[in-house]
């Protein structure tokens, strides 16, 4: 039976492994020394079979260039998860829903007049136009609101936006419902590039959110391969591990 | 310190891997849901029940989570003119919508229980410390905590790059690039109106 603390041992044992590079010639050239030199003292079965399989795939190799471009990944989608952990911030101290306040929209009104002969999507293509707000476009199906009146309302990362035709005084008003700040990073968090018409920054936003949850999940995977395959049996690693993964799966299962 | 700051950086990977893993799997469910079909499991039941103890839509629904064991909180009440109500008790992945005829001797429970994809959907919608059942706080605790953890695990990333030598000039390169095109971006929509 092998002690807990063994695989810590043959770590400190072998000074070189994954430790801060002095030099750049050094670097390269301690790491793979510090590589053979674990992967030939690895002492469990299990590990020892799989990491032999890797080894004639050139373990070595796989490394240093799995944890490139774990670094590559982490320092590309660094904004967006950054933007993610904000938001779980913000929405976990946010009020519940029915003690949020309710915020004022602005209004204001311009001068609109409707051609007699225009059918409901010609006006509501023309109130689009006409409004001259971002992340909208013509095309939106026409809608009414309980007055009867025509109307377009849309979400956006700023907030709700909503145009109504007023045809008596020949005017659009124009709400805009703005979102603070934390709301705006929340939308933003949602967004993808899959959106209808969001406007090409959002569209440029979502496609990074997308490439950043990939890249998130990538260093996830990176990350369990390069601690299993230099440190797999520090004790406090695997306690912390166990702990984490106990707490969420009970959590799972309570509230399943 | 570089093997400090980096054995920080591998117990908040390994503390949070799992609960990260939830929020990353729901969220690519979220973003293409056409890759994922999740079927609900749905039943119905009824439950006898003592008409004194269900004076109020609400008294019901704490009897029902009391004495037979309906886990979770009341989340909406819909009173109707004729006397009966509605009411819905869930918690993340299953929701009771209970049906009530005042002075009737048992409720009509139909439950809906979440596929697994639908229960991690359910967690990563599940935010703040203000619900009525504890546990989905203690959810909302490990979401501050992943959170924070994710901010973390990001600024100590940055410090173990910088420290790699060789990796500087590209990483460089790389992080400039990004900061100025997300953060760019973000400032981009954030102006308009």
């Amino acid at each position: 039976m092998q002690s807990p603390q063994r695989g810590q041992r043959a770590h400190d044992a072998n000074p070189n492994i994954d430790r801060k590079p002095r030099t750049k010639k050094l670097a390269g050239r301690a790491r793979r020394a510090a590589l053979r030199y674990h992967f030939r003292t690895v002492p469990y079965p299990i590990l020892k079979g799989s990491l032999r399989i890797v080894t004639v795939l050139g373990h070595e190799s796989m490394y240093r260039w799995i944890k490139k471009l774990h670094i590559y990944s982490g320092l590309l989608s660094y904004v967006g998860f950054t933007v993610w952990g904000i938001v779980g911030i913000w929405a976990t101290f946010a009020p519940a829903p029915a003690d949020r306040p309710r915020r004022e929209a602005e209004v204001r009104t311009i001068a609109f007049d409707v051609d007699g002969g225009a059918t409901d999507q010609e006006i509501t293509d023309a109130m689009i136009v006409a409004s001259g707000l971002p992340f909208i476009q013509p095309g939106r199906k026409p809608n009414r609101d309980d007055e009867g009146r025509l109307q377009v309302r849309y979400l956006t990362p700023n907030g709700t936006r909503r145009i109504v035709l007023l045809e008596k005084e020949s005017q659009l008003r124009i709400e805009r419902t703005p979102s603070p700040l934390g709301g705006f990073l929340n939308l933003m968090h949602m967004q993808t590039f899959r959106i209808h018409n969001p406007g090409w920054e959002v569209h440029l936003w979502g496609a990074y959110n997308q490439f950043s949850l990939w890249a998130v999940i990538f260093m996830t995977v990176s990350g369990l391969y390069m601690w299993l395959s230099t440190r797999p049996r520090m004790a406090w690693a695997l306690s912390t591990l166990a702990l984490g993964a106990a707490l969420t799966v009970a959590l799972y299962v309570a509230l399943r | 310190m570089y093997r400090l700051v980096r054995n920080i950086h591998l117990a908040l990977g390994l503390a949070f891997a799992l609960a990260l893993g939830i929020y990353l799997l729901s969220s690519v469910r979220l973003a293409h849901r056409s890759w994922f079909k999740p079927q609900p499991t749905i039943s119905e039941k009824s439950i006898a029940i003592n008409p004194s103890d269900a004076a109020t839509p609400r008294s019901l629904g704490l009897h029902l989570i009391k004495e037979h064991g309906l886990r979770g909180e009341i989340a909406r009440v819909q009173p109707s003119d004729d006397g009966s109500f509605s009411l819905t008790i869930r918690r993340l992945g299953t929701a009771y919508q209970v049906r009530y005829q005042g002075g009737a001797r048992e409720a009509q429970v139909k439950t809906t229980r979440l596929a697994f994809i639908g229960m991690l959907q359910s967690m990563h919608f599940a935010h703040g410390f203000w619900h009525e059942m504890g546990m989905i706080n203690l959810w909302s605790a490990v979401l501050l905590l992943t959170s924070i953890g994710l901010l973390a695990m990001g600024a100590s990333g940055i410090y173990l790059w910088f420290e790699t030598h060789e990796e500087r000039k590209i990483g460089s390169v790389l992080f400039a690039s990004a900061l100025v095109f997300g953060l760019g971006l973000l400032v981009l929509v954030r102006i308009q109106g």
